[in-house]
């Protein structure tokens, strides 16, 4: 059984009868109308969708619908007032089962305006981090926001924000990590590039800038060529799992958890990472760009249906590598299992192996290779990743209803578990889509509020 | 069995109390029992005389042997990932380690491991198994692209995950660890939310992490466009979609280099006027005009050092920032100001600079508890604890080759592989 339910002061509850599907571990909700829900899970060791509907609710009216095994986090709510640098961290939140409401500046989120954009406008990146999420209008730089805030984070357990010189938060003292409005038992979350204090804790950062500075694109990149960003998002989105982690921690540990502010930064994440500092601490060494390629065949390749990569480190890999060409009259000699043999000899064993692997099928070899004990992927672009068997068969790619659009494909949960740990349960706000159930219905605010905040650039 | 290092205390720690089995290994399995043992969670790493984790080995000959009493091998990589944790020696390849581990299992909260595919069934001791003897346990598996599916017996190191996934085509580079880092990080945040459910519901979860799951969710933005509709994406360089300007520059000295970025018209402007090169666009500028000012902030940045460029970019209101090689990021100001960086002195390895934890919290902050342990070295201790065992019950199973401590004689150190997931 699945309930949905209305928190909008109605009360009102929808329950569905569940029909299971038969063989198949795919359950489904009848009737069918409503907005989709979906829950990864396992079933016998298979993983399988489960789809959920609810009927009668309109996507606008479904505020919490919880399966008969409630979401981890239900009942938890969230107050995000921050901008993309929390946005990871709020998704996890809210797929989690968290209530959470995402505070916007009456110009829109940062993500709003961020490619690719479909129909009139409307942001996939936007759809993608903020689904499940309730969204209202507040500029919380202004200090007039003040008492509004302190309305809105009266009940919640968790207060997001990104402060910056940019888009400061109002009541927040960066000594202290304080914010004046939160509530006693809130556990407020900072997530910033470098932190709330310090000496470079006031500089303007992105995800290209913070990437430059952890010490990880130095070594990224072609010799000679200037270091290589990363592309995407991901280098802020991992503090957000971070905060997800410091989030949960402090939950569990009950009272004491509460009442406190954590402080993340994305250069402390990043800078961790990838033995940096240990490398240096050890040898007093600097690896640049110069060091990658290291000893064949380790590496990308090019067969002729795509690219292929070999991982070969042991002399059981080199072995099964031989086999997996058939024993080629080149490879032969036997001080080639040998890394630093092959390392001397790495220009002209990258012309033999370019040429054995060329006229090969990239998925015939992987096939090869994994048999013979040979760790060897494929090489993929985003549509040959986005089509390939394994990804269709874990159910990676969902697709979810959208406020605007009929529908958005986008990565699901980031993992498969026995019982469902997430659930999608509402599309992504349009810009205000809650100021009246928030402000007016559940902070008894009236229309004349709303529009004096909104003459002021409040709201 | 001698005792090394700081007493793990877990008082005003979030995670104080919680009980992790941990087969964790390389870097996904070691920073996952690190991250959760560093919040106060009592993480207990199982591993063997006869099978070390190979984190423990060097890469190369060339690279200093450092021995543990036991003659088992420790690196400067795993005083780094495997500290905060105890460390439990467990042959599970001798008669009667598999009632221990169950024991152990039905003792715990947590269980994770990042074996190859059946390992555990081997054993004995598979999530079917674990979940009956504990119905609580919540266990997490590893793998590179998960525990179904048709790959999910594939080998994988870390570099081919991130090239199956679409990054290496993306980036231009083929990276060995990056999604071993997330993938722990979401290994950690799914299992305190999986121990959430498990408080409401009384029920356990088992969660199969594939790393490249992993990577769809952090690739998703670039992902998105061919997701729906449009082509499959061309590798952005060093250009940030939908940003105004971006792009890494090189400066004065050897390979020196600074990242700047204009995400919107006002960074345009900022740009114009820092390097003397307004250039007037109504709108997102074409490529024509992301080139010349390309060209514009490269001819600046050429005259200056990496500082320099990026503090004067910085008080333009331009986001900027160095491109830090290893010794930056030493002696990176802001990371010293935030004591990022802490010393730990371990037994073997003496004393290293690491990465300090990066959850601060005001109230329960993640510490540094102890040094990355010997293995077995918490063999008697965690027996006590966790299981009551008696003194003549542990003797004899070391006897009988089952446990091990630090003291017990191990195979010789010998260099390793480079490790990976």
């Amino acid at each position: 059984m699945l309930v949905a339910e209305r928190r909008n002061g109605r009360s009102a509850r929808s329950r569905l009868d569940r029909a299971d599907g038969a063989g198949t571990g795919r359950t489904e909700l009848a009737p069918s109308t409503g907005p989709e829900l979906w829950c990864q899970s396992l079933d016998a060791g298979r993983p399988c969708g489960q789809a959920v509907y609810i009927d009668d609710l309109t996507s606008n009216e479904v505020v919490s619908a919880v399966s008969a095994d409630p979401l981890p986090l239900s009942g938890v709510s969230v107050l995000d007032v921050g901008g993309p640098l929390s946005a990871y961290a709020s998704k996890l939140l809210a797929d989690f089962g968290a209530d959470v409401l995402k505070v916007e500046s009456p110009a829109g989120d940062e993500l709003r305006r961020s490619p690719p954009w479909r129909g009139d406008g409307e942001s996939l990146v936007f759809a993608y981090y903020h689904g499940n999420k309730r969204g209202i209008r507040l500029d919380v730089s202004m200090p007039a926001a003040e008492a509004l805030l302190a309305e809105l984070a009266a009940d919640r357990d968790i207060v997001l924000l990104t402060p910056s010189v940019q888009r400061p938060v109002t009541g927040l003292d960066a000594g202290d990590g304080r914010l004046s409005w939160a509530a006693a038992s809130a556990i407020v979350c900072c997530l910033t590039p470098f932190g709330l204090a310090g000496p470079l804790s006031e500089w303007r950062m992105t995800p290209l800038t913070s990437f430059a500075m952890s010490g990880l694109m130095y070594k990224m990149g072609a010799p000679g060529e200037p270091p290589a960003a990363l592309p995407g998002r991901q280098a802020w989105d991992e503090l957000g799992a971070h905060a997800v982690i410091a989030l949960l921690a402090a939950l569990r540990a009950g009272p004491e958890g509460r009442g406190q502010t954590l402080d993340l930064a994305v250069h402390d994440c990043l800078s961790a990472q990838d033995d940096v500092l240990n490398r240096y601490s050890v040898a007093v060494a600097i690896q640049g760009r110069e060091d990658l390629r290291g000893y064949p065949p380790t590496g990308p390749w090019d067969c002729r249906d795509g690219r292929i990569e070999f991982q070969v480190h042991t002399e059981r890999h080199w072995t099964g590598f031989v086999q997996m060409l058939d024993h080629p009259a080149q490879l032969a000699a036997p001080n080639l299992a040998q890394r630093l043999v092959r390392l001397e000899r790495a220009d002209a064993l990258r012309r033999d192996i370019a040429v054995l692997v060329a006229d090969r099928s990239r998925y015939e070899l992987v096939a090869k290779g994994q048999a013979a004990g040979v760790p060897c992927g494929l090489l993929n672009t985003v549509a040959q990743f986005t089509s390939d068997e394994q990804v269709l068969a874990r159910e990676l790619l969902v697709s979810r209803p959208h406020a605007t659009l009929p529908e958005v494909r986008m990565p699901g949960q980031p993992f498969a578990s026995s019982r469902p740990l997430t659930a999608f349960r509402r599309p992504a706000p349009r810009l205000g889509e809650h100021d009246d159930e928030v402000y007016l219905l559940q902070l008894g605010h009236t229309a004349d509020d709303l529009a004096r905040w909104r003459k002021e650039g409040l709201g | 069995m001698a005792d090394h290092g700081l007493p793990l205390a877990d008082h005003g720690l979030a995670l104080a109390g919680l009980r992790v089995l941990s087969f964790g290994n390389f870097v996904a399995g070691n920073s996952f029992a690190t991250m959760l043992a560093e919040l106060g969670a009592d993480v207990v790493k199982l591993e063997s005389l006869q099978r070390p984790d190979p984190v423990r080995m060097r890469f190369s000959a060339e690279q200093k042997q450092v021995l543990e009493p036991s003659g088992v091998e420790t690196t400067v990589l795993f005083g780094g990932l495997g500290r905060s944790v105890r460390d439990l020696s467990v042959n599970m390849k001798a008669e009667g380690a598999r009632e221990i581990l169950l024991r152990l299992a039905a003792a715990a909260d947590v269980l994770f491991e990042n074996f190859g595919a059946g390992v555990l069934a081997d054993w004995g001791a598979d999530w079917p198994v674990l979940h009956a003897v504990n119905p609580l346990l919540v266990m997490v598996s590893v793998s590179g692209y998960g525990r179904t599916g048709p790959r999910a017996s594939h080998l994988a190191y870390g570099g081919n995950v991130c090239s199956f996934s679409g990054l290496t085509h993306l980036w231009g580079s083929s990276h060995g660890s990056i999604y071993d880092y997330i993938a722990g990080t979401h290994a950690a945040a799914a299992t305190l939310a999986a121990l959430a459910a498990r408080d409401r519901t009384g029920e356990g979860t088992y969660i199969d992490l594939g790393q490249t799951d992993v990577a769809a969710a952090m690739l998703a933005s670039l992902m998105l466009d061919q997701l729906n509709g449009g082509p499959d994406p061309l590798p952005p360089g060093n250009e940030v979609p939908g940003s105004w300007s971006s792009g890494v520059y090189r400066c004065a000295g050897p390979d020196r280099w600074v990242a700047i970025e204009a995400e919107d018209a006002r960074g345009w402007a900022a740009l114009g006027q820092l390097t003397d090169h307004p250039i007037d666009t109504p709108d997102l500028p074409d490529s024509s005009a992301r080139k010349e000012m390309s060209e514009a902030v490269a001819e600046w940045a050429a005259k200056l050092t990496p500082w320099q460029a990026a503090r004067m970019a910085q008080r333009a209101g331009v986001a900027a920032a160095p491109v830090q090689d290893a010794e930056d990021v030493w002696r990176d100001p802001q990371l010293r100001w935030r004591r990022s960086i802490v010393p730990v002195t371990h037994p073997d390895l003496g004393t290293f600079e690491y990465p300090a934890p990066v959850h601060r919290m005001t109230r329960t902050p993640a510490a540094v508890r102890r040094h990355a342990p010997r293995l077995g070295q918490d063999s008697r201790a965690v027996t006590s604890e966790w299981l009551g065992m008696s003194d003549a019950e542990f003797a004899d199973l070391v006897a009988a080759g089952v446990l091990g401590t630090d003291d017990s004689p191990g195979r010789p150190g010998r260099p390793g592989q480079g490790p990976s997931a």
